[in-house]
Protein backbone atom coordinates (compact mmCIF):
# COMPACT_ATOMS: atom_id res chain seq x y z
CA UNK A 1 0.00 0.00 0.00
CA UNK A 2 2.89 2.43 1.00
CA UNK A 3 4.09 2.75 -3.31
CA UNK A 4 0.39 3.28 -3.82
CA UNK A 5 0.01 6.22 -1.37
CA UNK A 6 4.07 7.53 -2.04
CA UNK A 7 2.70 7.63 -6.11
CA UNK A 8 -0.36 9.67 -4.81
CA UNK A 9 1.68 12.21 -2.83
CA UNK A 10 4.13 12.50 -5.58
CA UNK A 11 1.56 13.71 -7.90
CA UNK A 12 -0.71 15.72 -5.54
CA UNK A 13 1.68 19.00 -6.07
CA UNK A 14 0.20 18.95 -10.09
CA UNK A 15 -3.88 18.99 -9.33
CA UNK A 16 -3.42 21.43 -5.90
CA UNK A 17 -4.36 25.47 -6.77
CA UNK A 18 -1.92 27.12 -9.15
CA UNK A 19 -0.42 23.24 -10.59
CA UNK A 20 -0.32 22.00 -14.21
CA UNK A 21 -3.36 19.80 -13.54
CA UNK A 22 -5.52 21.99 -11.66
CA UNK A 23 -8.89 21.43 -13.65
CA UNK A 24 -8.54 18.06 -12.97
CA UNK A 25 -8.49 17.79 -9.48
CA UNK A 26 -11.92 16.32 -8.96
CA UNK A 27 -10.48 13.25 -11.28
CA UNK A 28 -7.30 12.54 -8.76
CA UNK A 29 -9.20 12.87 -5.53
CA UNK A 30 -11.58 10.39 -7.00
CA UNK A 31 -9.06 8.24 -7.47
CA UNK A 32 -7.03 8.48 -4.54
CA UNK A 33 -10.11 8.01 -1.92
CA UNK A 34 -10.90 4.99 -4.02
CA UNK A 35 -7.51 3.79 -2.27
CA UNK A 36 -7.60 5.67 0.73
CA UNK A 37 -10.32 8.12 3.08
CA UNK A 38 -8.95 11.61 2.74
CA UNK A 39 -6.96 12.49 5.79
CA UNK A 40 -9.18 15.57 6.74
CA UNK A 41 -9.62 16.10 10.74
CA UNK A 42 -12.97 17.32 11.95
CA UNK A 43 -13.44 21.03 12.78
CA UNK A 44 -16.69 20.72 14.80
CA UNK A 45 -17.83 18.38 17.42
CA UNK A 46 -18.53 15.37 17.84
CA UNK A 47 -15.12 14.80 16.55
CA UNK A 48 -15.50 11.22 16.37
CA UNK A 49 -17.50 10.17 13.08
CA UNK A 50 -18.87 7.10 11.88
CA UNK A 51 -16.91 5.09 9.62
CA UNK A 52 -19.59 4.90 6.79
CA UNK A 53 -19.20 7.76 3.97
CA UNK A 54 -20.81 7.58 0.86
CA UNK A 55 -18.48 6.21 -1.17
CA UNK A 56 -18.72 2.55 0.75
CA UNK A 57 -22.51 3.44 1.16
CA UNK A 58 -22.55 3.37 -2.85
CA UNK A 59 -20.42 -0.08 -2.51
CA UNK A 60 -22.24 -2.05 -0.61
CA UNK A 61 -25.24 -1.28 -3.00
CA UNK A 62 -22.35 -2.60 -5.96
CA UNK A 63 -22.14 -5.38 -4.12
CA UNK A 64 -25.95 -6.05 -4.01
CA UNK A 65 -25.72 -5.73 -7.45
CA UNK A 66 -23.38 -8.40 -8.01
CA UNK A 67 -25.69 -11.48 -8.15
CA UNK A 68 -27.92 -10.25 -10.63
CA UNK A 69 -25.41 -8.86 -12.97
CA UNK A 70 -22.85 -12.24 -12.60
CA UNK A 71 -26.77 -14.18 -13.58
CA UNK A 72 -27.33 -11.96 -15.75
CA UNK A 73 -24.19 -12.50 -17.99
CA UNK A 74 -25.08 -15.97 -17.71
CA UNK A 75 -28.29 -15.90 -18.68
CA UNK A 76 -27.60 -13.14 -21.72
CA UNK A 77 -25.36 -16.05 -22.68
CA UNK A 78 -27.17 -18.82 -22.10
CA UNK A 79 -30.41 -17.60 -24.25
CA UNK A 80 -27.90 -16.44 -26.87
CA UNK A 81 -26.46 -19.42 -27.71
CA UNK A 82 -29.80 -21.32 -26.81
CA UNK A 83 -31.19 -19.44 -29.95
CA UNK A 84 -28.31 -19.47 -32.13
CA UNK A 85 -28.09 -23.50 -31.35
CA UNK A 86 -24.82 -23.20 -29.91
CA UNK A 87 -23.22 -25.19 -26.87
CA UNK A 88 -24.41 -24.62 -23.78
CA UNK A 89 -21.83 -25.58 -21.10
CA UNK A 90 -21.25 -23.07 -18.18
CA UNK A 91 -18.25 -21.75 -19.24
CA UNK A 92 -18.84 -20.92 -22.79
CA UNK A 93 -22.19 -19.38 -22.36
CA UNK A 94 -20.97 -17.35 -19.76
CA UNK A 95 -18.01 -16.03 -21.83
CA UNK A 96 -20.47 -15.05 -24.91
CA UNK A 97 -22.30 -13.51 -21.83
CA UNK A 98 -18.85 -11.82 -20.75
CA UNK A 99 -18.51 -10.88 -24.73
CA UNK A 100 -22.38 -9.55 -24.86
CA UNK A 101 -23.04 -7.53 -21.46
CA UNK A 102 -19.19 -6.10 -20.97
CA UNK A 103 -19.41 -3.51 -23.70
CA UNK A 104 -22.53 -2.05 -22.38
CA UNK A 105 -21.92 -1.82 -19.32
CA UNK A 106 -18.15 -0.38 -20.01
CA UNK A 107 -19.86 2.59 -22.46
CA UNK A 108 -22.12 2.94 -19.21
CA UNK A 109 -19.53 3.75 -17.18
CA UNK A 110 -16.84 5.70 -19.36
CA UNK A 111 -19.60 7.99 -20.68
CA UNK A 112 -21.73 8.58 -17.30
CA UNK A 113 -18.21 9.49 -15.86
CA UNK A 114 -17.13 11.82 -18.36
CA UNK A 115 -20.21 13.93 -17.53
CA UNK A 116 -19.87 13.22 -14.09
CA UNK A 117 -16.45 14.97 -15.09
CA UNK A 118 -17.30 17.67 -16.68
CA UNK A 119 -19.83 18.71 -14.33
CA UNK A 120 -17.94 18.07 -11.67
CA UNK A 121 -14.70 20.61 -13.18
CA UNK A 122 -17.05 23.35 -14.37
CA UNK A 123 -18.95 23.33 -10.61
CA UNK A 124 -15.62 22.70 -9.43
CA UNK A 125 -16.70 20.22 -6.59
CA UNK A 126 -15.79 16.48 -6.00
CA UNK A 127 -16.98 13.49 -7.79
CA UNK A 128 -20.02 12.35 -6.15
CA UNK A 129 -20.21 8.38 -5.89
CA UNK A 130 -24.12 8.03 -6.86
CA UNK A 131 -22.74 7.25 -10.41
CA UNK A 132 -20.84 4.06 -9.22
CA UNK A 133 -23.90 2.61 -8.77
CA UNK A 134 -26.38 4.36 -11.54
CA UNK A 135 -23.62 3.27 -13.97
CA UNK A 136 -24.41 -0.08 -13.13
CA UNK A 137 -28.07 0.12 -12.69
CA UNK A 138 -28.71 1.28 -16.18
CA UNK A 139 -26.72 -1.65 -18.42
CA UNK A 140 -28.68 -4.18 -16.36
CA UNK A 141 -32.08 -2.90 -17.36
CA UNK A 142 -31.24 -2.13 -21.04
CA UNK A 143 -32.29 -5.61 -23.58
CA UNK A 144 -28.87 -7.19 -24.52
CA UNK A 145 -28.97 -6.38 -28.26
CA UNK A 146 -28.85 -2.53 -27.61
CA UNK A 147 -26.54 -0.94 -29.81
CA UNK A 148 -23.72 0.79 -28.09
CA UNK A 149 -24.39 4.56 -29.23
CA UNK A 150 -28.05 4.14 -27.70
CA UNK A 151 -26.42 2.66 -24.59
CA UNK A 152 -24.34 5.92 -24.67
CA UNK A 153 -27.11 8.26 -25.41
CA UNK A 154 -29.28 7.17 -22.50
CA UNK A 155 -26.74 7.36 -19.55
CA UNK A 156 -26.06 11.30 -21.20
CA UNK A 157 -29.60 11.80 -21.17
CA UNK A 158 -29.84 10.19 -17.42
CA UNK A 159 -26.58 11.62 -15.80
CA UNK A 160 -27.38 15.40 -17.63
CA UNK A 161 -30.99 15.29 -17.26
CA UNK A 162 -31.98 13.26 -14.89
CA UNK A 163 -29.75 14.62 -12.07
CA UNK A 164 -26.65 17.09 -13.16
CA UNK A 165 -29.07 20.02 -14.17
CA UNK A 166 -30.62 19.75 -10.44
CA UNK A 167 -27.49 19.77 -9.04
CA UNK A 168 -26.18 16.39 -9.08
CA UNK A 169 -26.51 13.54 -6.62
CA UNK A 170 -28.83 13.91 -3.74
CA UNK A 171 -30.92 16.76 -5.67
CA UNK A 172 -31.93 14.75 -8.53
CA UNK A 173 -35.93 14.17 -7.96
CA UNK A 174 -36.32 11.07 -10.14
CA UNK A 175 -34.17 7.37 -10.55
CA UNK A 176 -30.78 8.77 -13.11
CA UNK A 177 -30.85 5.22 -14.49
CA UNK A 178 -34.88 4.71 -14.82
CA UNK A 179 -34.72 8.76 -16.84
CA UNK A 180 -32.11 7.18 -19.21
CA UNK A 181 -34.05 4.06 -19.88
CA UNK A 182 -37.42 5.65 -20.32
CA UNK A 183 -35.68 8.39 -22.83
CA UNK A 184 -34.14 5.34 -24.90
CA UNK A 185 -37.71 3.60 -24.52
CA UNK A 186 -39.78 6.33 -25.77
CA UNK A 187 -36.93 8.11 -28.72
CA UNK A 188 -35.89 4.09 -29.77
CA UNK A 189 -38.98 1.40 -29.57
CA UNK A 190 -37.94 -0.63 -31.85
CA UNK A 191 -34.78 -1.12 -29.93
CA UNK A 192 -36.25 -1.66 -26.60
CA UNK A 193 -39.55 -3.45 -26.79
CA UNK A 194 -41.04 -6.13 -29.50
CA UNK A 195 -39.73 -9.48 -29.44
CA UNK A 196 -36.81 -9.63 -30.74
CA UNK A 197 -34.46 -7.15 -29.26
CA UNK A 198 -34.33 -9.57 -25.64
CA UNK A 199 -31.48 -12.12 -27.34
CA UNK A 200 -28.43 -11.60 -28.63
CA UNK A 201 -28.28 -14.03 -31.95
CA UNK A 202 -25.30 -15.22 -33.50
CA UNK A 203 -25.03 -15.98 -36.85
CA UNK A 204 -24.94 -19.04 -37.14
CA UNK A 205 -25.88 -21.85 -40.18
CA UNK A 206 -28.40 -23.76 -38.17
CA UNK A 207 -32.49 -23.72 -38.35
CA UNK A 208 -32.59 -23.25 -34.41
CA UNK A 209 -32.63 -19.95 -35.08
CA UNK A 210 -35.72 -19.52 -37.29
CA UNK A 211 -37.92 -21.68 -34.88
CA UNK A 212 -37.05 -19.46 -32.13
CA UNK A 213 -39.66 -16.46 -30.96
CA UNK A 214 -38.09 -14.77 -28.13
CA UNK A 215 -40.85 -13.68 -26.61
CA UNK A 216 -40.79 -12.74 -22.99
CA UNK A 217 -43.13 -14.28 -20.45
CA UNK A 218 -44.89 -10.79 -20.14
CA UNK A 219 -45.34 -10.54 -24.23
CA UNK A 220 -46.83 -13.72 -23.81
CA UNK A 221 -49.05 -13.09 -21.27
CA UNK A 222 -50.48 -9.64 -23.03
CA UNK A 223 -51.42 -11.32 -26.03
CA UNK A 224 -53.39 -13.73 -24.40
CA UNK A 225 -56.56 -14.66 -26.17
CA UNK A 226 -59.53 -15.62 -24.07
CA UNK A 227 -59.45 -19.40 -24.43
CA UNK A 228 -57.12 -20.63 -22.63
CA UNK A 229 -55.31 -19.69 -18.74
CA UNK A 230 -52.67 -17.60 -19.26
CA UNK A 231 -50.78 -20.19 -16.91
CA UNK A 232 -51.18 -22.55 -19.44
CA UNK A 233 -49.99 -20.65 -22.77
CA UNK A 234 -46.74 -19.73 -20.10
CA UNK A 235 -46.11 -23.60 -19.72
CA UNK A 236 -46.78 -24.03 -23.22
CA UNK A 237 -44.20 -21.21 -24.06
CA UNK A 238 -41.77 -23.02 -21.61
CA UNK A 239 -41.90 -20.57 -18.85
CA UNK A 240 -43.10 -22.90 -15.99
CA UNK A 241 -43.42 -20.68 -12.57
CA UNK A 242 -39.74 -21.84 -11.21
CA UNK A 243 -38.08 -20.78 -14.37
CA UNK A 244 -39.55 -17.83 -13.63
CA UNK A 245 -38.71 -17.35 -10.82
CA UNK A 246 -34.76 -18.44 -11.38
CA UNK A 247 -34.77 -16.20 -14.03
CA UNK A 248 -33.84 -18.44 -17.06
CA UNK A 249 -35.44 -16.85 -19.44
CA UNK A 250 -35.03 -13.71 -22.12
CA UNK A 251 -35.47 -10.38 -21.09
CA UNK A 252 -33.51 -7.50 -19.63
CA UNK A 253 -29.82 -7.97 -18.54
CA UNK A 254 -30.10 -7.82 -15.06
CA UNK A 255 -33.78 -8.01 -14.36
CA UNK A 256 -35.06 -11.69 -14.81
CA UNK A 257 -33.65 -13.55 -12.11
CA UNK A 258 -36.47 -12.82 -9.12
CA UNK A 259 -33.91 -15.41 -7.04
CA UNK A 260 -30.83 -13.09 -7.39
CA UNK A 261 -33.25 -9.97 -6.92
CA UNK A 262 -33.66 -11.49 -3.36
CA UNK A 263 -30.46 -12.23 -2.62
CA UNK A 264 -29.76 -8.76 -3.54
CA UNK A 265 -32.52 -7.33 -0.91
CA UNK A 266 -31.20 -9.23 1.76
CA UNK A 267 -27.47 -7.36 1.43
CA UNK A 268 -29.71 -4.27 1.14
CA UNK A 269 -31.82 -5.09 3.92
CA UNK A 270 -29.36 -6.26 6.21
CA UNK A 271 -26.68 -3.47 6.06
CA UNK A 272 -29.87 -0.81 6.17
CA UNK A 273 -29.14 0.59 2.93
CA UNK A 274 -32.14 -0.11 1.31
CA UNK A 275 -35.55 0.41 3.12
CA UNK A 276 -37.73 -3.22 3.41
CA UNK A 277 -40.96 -0.95 3.80
CA UNK A 278 -40.27 0.02 -0.05
CA UNK A 279 -40.00 -3.26 -0.53
CA UNK A 280 -42.46 -5.13 0.75
CA UNK A 281 -44.77 -2.21 0.24
CA UNK A 282 -44.01 -2.75 -3.22
CA UNK A 283 -44.95 -6.54 -2.91
CA UNK A 284 -48.23 -5.77 -0.94
CA UNK A 285 -49.51 -3.21 -3.68
CA UNK A 286 -49.07 -6.28 -6.17
CA UNK A 287 -51.17 -8.46 -4.20
CA UNK A 288 -53.62 -5.55 -3.42
CA UNK A 289 -54.37 -5.13 -6.45
CA UNK A 290 -53.69 -8.34 -8.37
CA UNK A 291 -55.99 -10.56 -5.80
CA UNK A 292 -59.20 -8.76 -6.04
CA UNK A 293 -58.62 -8.87 -10.40
CA UNK A 294 -58.11 -12.15 -9.89
CA UNK A 295 -60.69 -13.32 -7.78
CA UNK A 296 -62.80 -10.89 -9.48
CA UNK A 297 -62.70 -12.96 -12.74
CA UNK A 298 -63.38 -16.16 -11.47
CA UNK A 299 -66.72 -15.71 -10.06
CA UNK A 300 -67.45 -13.42 -13.12
CA UNK A 301 -66.34 -16.01 -15.69
CA UNK A 302 -65.55 -13.10 -18.02
CA UNK A 303 -62.21 -12.68 -19.57
CA UNK A 304 -62.88 -9.38 -21.23
CA UNK A 305 -58.97 -8.16 -19.58
CA UNK A 306 -57.54 -11.71 -19.96
CA UNK A 307 -54.63 -10.93 -18.17
CA UNK A 308 -56.41 -10.32 -14.97
CA UNK A 309 -56.66 -13.64 -14.85
CA UNK A 310 -52.89 -14.69 -14.16
CA UNK A 311 -52.69 -15.69 -10.58
CA UNK A 312 -50.67 -12.79 -8.77
CA UNK A 313 -47.93 -14.17 -7.70
CA UNK A 314 -46.96 -14.60 -11.35
CA UNK A 315 -47.13 -10.48 -11.18
CA UNK A 316 -44.03 -10.89 -8.97
CA UNK A 317 -41.88 -13.53 -10.43
CA UNK A 318 -42.16 -11.70 -14.17
CA UNK A 319 -40.32 -9.56 -16.06
CA UNK A 320 -38.34 -6.68 -13.67
CA UNK A 321 -40.94 -5.97 -11.07
CA UNK A 322 -38.06 -7.73 -8.81
CA UNK A 323 -35.46 -5.56 -9.84
CA UNK A 324 -37.14 -2.58 -9.96
CA UNK A 325 -38.48 -2.45 -6.39
CA UNK A 326 -35.33 -3.89 -4.45
CA UNK A 327 -32.81 -1.66 -6.47
CA UNK A 328 -34.61 1.34 -8.16
CA UNK A 329 -37.30 2.26 -5.93
CA UNK A 330 -35.24 2.29 -2.64
CA UNK A 331 -32.98 4.58 -4.24
CA UNK A 332 -33.05 7.31 -0.94
CA UNK A 333 -32.65 10.20 -3.36
CA UNK A 334 -35.51 10.07 -5.51
CA UNK A 335 -37.56 8.04 -2.77
CA UNK A 336 -39.70 9.57 0.34
CA UNK A 337 -37.69 9.78 3.38
CA UNK A 338 -40.29 9.71 5.89
CA UNK A 339 -41.52 6.14 7.20
CA UNK A 340 -45.69 6.06 6.35
CA UNK A 341 -44.82 7.84 3.12
CA UNK A 342 -42.49 4.90 2.08
CA UNK A 343 -45.27 2.43 2.60
CA UNK A 344 -47.71 4.38 0.70
CA UNK A 345 -44.74 5.00 -2.29
CA UNK A 346 -44.00 1.33 -2.32
CA UNK A 347 -47.59 0.30 -2.41
CA UNK A 348 -48.56 2.95 -4.91
CA UNK A 349 -45.55 1.70 -7.09
CA UNK A 350 -46.95 -2.40 -6.91
CA UNK A 351 -50.41 -0.90 -7.67
CA UNK A 352 -49.30 0.97 -10.75
CA UNK A 353 -47.51 -2.20 -11.63
CA UNK A 354 -49.71 -4.34 -12.27
CA UNK A 355 -52.36 -1.68 -13.53
CA UNK A 356 -50.20 -1.03 -16.59
CA UNK A 357 -49.24 -4.39 -17.07
CA UNK A 358 -52.98 -5.65 -17.45
CA UNK A 359 -54.75 -2.48 -18.76
CA UNK A 360 -52.64 -1.21 -21.18
CA UNK A 361 -51.57 -3.28 -24.23
CA UNK A 362 -49.26 -0.83 -25.29
CA UNK A 363 -46.97 -1.22 -22.30
CA UNK A 364 -46.17 -4.97 -21.55
CA UNK A 365 -43.92 -3.90 -18.34
CA UNK A 366 -44.60 -1.10 -16.02
CA UNK A 367 -42.33 -1.08 -13.55
CA UNK A 368 -39.81 1.69 -14.64
CA UNK A 369 -43.46 4.31 -15.93
CA UNK A 370 -44.83 3.58 -12.71
CA UNK A 371 -41.52 3.78 -10.31
CA UNK A 372 -40.65 7.17 -12.42
CA UNK A 373 -44.65 8.22 -11.48
CA UNK A 374 -44.14 7.61 -7.80
CA UNK A 375 -40.69 9.43 -7.98
CA UNK A 376 -42.80 12.41 -8.45
CA UNK A 377 -44.91 12.06 -5.64
CA UNK A 378 -42.30 11.48 -3.41
CA UNK A 379 -41.89 14.85 -2.31
CA UNK A 380 -45.37 15.28 -1.64
CA UNK A 381 -45.94 12.15 0.53
CA UNK A 382 -43.06 13.55 2.46
CA UNK A 383 -45.22 16.89 2.92
CA UNK A 384 -47.88 15.54 3.84
CA UNK A 385 -46.53 13.47 6.82
CA UNK A 386 -44.26 15.81 7.78
CA UNK A 387 -47.51 17.99 8.20
CA UNK A 388 -49.13 15.35 10.04
CA UNK A 389 -46.09 14.62 12.56
CA UNK A 390 -45.57 18.07 13.61
CA UNK A 391 -49.22 18.61 14.21
CA UNK A 392 -48.62 15.99 17.34
CA UNK A 393 -45.33 17.89 18.11
CA UNK A 394 -46.10 20.20 21.10
CA UNK A 395 -44.43 23.49 20.42
CA UNK A 396 -42.21 25.17 22.47
CA UNK A 397 -42.14 28.78 21.00
CA UNK B 1 -11.24 5.77 17.30
CA UNK B 2 -9.53 8.96 15.45
CA UNK B 3 -10.77 12.12 14.72
CA UNK B 4 -10.34 11.52 11.01
CA UNK B 5 -13.36 12.47 9.54
CA UNK B 6 -14.31 9.04 7.42
CA UNK B 7 -15.00 11.09 4.18
CA UNK B 8 -15.68 14.08 1.96
CA UNK B 9 -18.55 16.28 2.47
CA UNK B 10 -21.04 15.11 0.44
CA UNK B 11 -24.81 16.50 -0.95
CA UNK B 12 -27.78 14.99 1.44
CA UNK B 13 -28.90 11.63 0.34
CA UNK B 14 -32.39 11.61 2.38
CA UNK B 15 -30.93 7.99 3.62
CA UNK B 16 -32.78 8.75 6.66
CA UNK B 17 -29.90 8.12 9.44
CA UNK B 18 -30.41 10.78 11.13
CA UNK B 19 -33.97 11.08 11.77
CA UNK B 20 -33.49 7.10 13.12
CA UNK B 21 -30.66 8.68 16.18
CA UNK B 22 -32.57 11.41 16.67
CA UNK B 23 -33.16 11.72 21.18
CA UNK B 24 -35.61 14.04 20.52
CA UNK B 25 -37.83 13.46 17.02
CA UNK B 26 -36.76 16.39 15.08
CA UNK B 27 -36.46 15.33 11.56
CA UNK B 28 -32.61 16.93 10.75
CA UNK B 29 -32.40 15.92 7.32
CA UNK B 30 -35.30 18.37 6.78
CA UNK B 31 -34.81 20.68 9.21
CA UNK B 32 -31.19 21.34 7.95
CA UNK B 33 -32.91 22.06 4.32
CA UNK B 34 -35.08 24.26 5.80
CA UNK B 35 -32.29 26.55 7.35
CA UNK B 36 -30.62 26.32 3.99
CA UNK B 37 -33.63 28.00 1.91
CA UNK B 38 -33.84 30.23 5.25
CA UNK B 39 -36.87 28.90 6.66
CA UNK B 40 -36.07 29.54 9.84
CA UNK B 41 -40.04 29.34 10.68
CA UNK B 42 -40.78 25.58 9.27
CA UNK B 43 -37.45 24.84 11.06
CA UNK B 44 -38.81 25.85 14.58
CA UNK B 45 -41.94 23.60 13.55
CA UNK B 46 -39.66 20.60 13.30
CA UNK B 47 -38.35 21.29 16.90
CA UNK B 48 -35.28 23.42 16.41
CA UNK B 49 -35.27 24.69 19.37
CA UNK B 50 -35.57 21.07 21.14
CA UNK B 51 -32.65 19.73 19.76
CA UNK B 52 -30.21 19.00 22.63
CA UNK B 53 -27.18 19.33 20.59
CA UNK B 54 -26.29 15.55 21.29
CA UNK B 55 -24.51 15.42 17.98
CA UNK B 56 -25.56 12.07 16.75
CA UNK B 57 -27.08 13.69 13.52
CA UNK B 58 -23.32 15.01 12.84
CA UNK B 59 -21.92 11.42 13.94
CA UNK B 60 -24.25 8.97 11.89
CA UNK B 61 -24.66 10.82 8.56
CA UNK B 62 -22.86 9.24 5.60
CA UNK B 63 -22.29 12.43 3.41
CA UNK B 64 -20.20 14.02 6.61
CA UNK B 65 -22.82 17.00 6.96
CA UNK B 66 -22.64 19.16 9.56
CA UNK B 67 -26.05 18.86 10.83
CA UNK B 68 -25.27 19.27 14.91
CA UNK B 69 -23.68 22.83 13.68
CA UNK B 70 -26.13 24.06 11.25
CA UNK B 71 -28.53 23.30 14.09
CA UNK B 72 -26.69 24.84 16.60
CA UNK B 73 -25.69 28.37 14.79
CA UNK B 74 -29.48 28.41 13.88
CA UNK B 75 -30.57 28.05 17.15
CA UNK B 76 -27.88 30.85 18.18
CA UNK B 77 -28.99 33.40 15.75
CA UNK B 78 -31.96 33.03 16.29
CA UNK B 79 -31.99 33.68 19.88
CA UNK B 80 -29.45 36.78 19.11
CA UNK B 81 -32.27 38.04 17.27
CA UNK B 82 -34.78 38.14 19.56
CA UNK B 83 -33.16 40.20 22.24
Amino acid sequence: MKFIKDFFDSKREHFAEGGRFEKFKPLFEAAETFFFIPGIATQNGPHVRDSLDLKRLMSIVIVALMPPLFFGIYNTGYQSNLASGLPLSFFTVFIKGLWIVMPVIIVSYSVGFFWEIVFASIRKHNISEGFLVTGLLFPLTLPSTIPLWQVAVGISFGVIFGKEIFGGTGRNFLNPALTGRAFLFFAYPGNMSGEKVWTFVSEVKTSAADAFSGATPLAVSAVQGSFDLIETSLVKAGFTFSKLFYGTYPGSIGETSTLMCLAGAFILISTGIASYRIMLGGVLGVLAIAYPGYLFNLFSGSTSVPMLALHPSYHLVMGGFAFGIVYMATDPVSAPGMNTAKWIYGFAIGVLTVLIRVFNPAFPEGVMLSILFMNLFAPLLDHYEIKARLRKRVPNV
Amino acid sequence: MDCNFHGEERACINCGYCAEVCPVDILPQFTYKSILTDEIDEALAHGLLDCVECGLCTYVCPCKIELCDTLKNTKKAYYLEQI
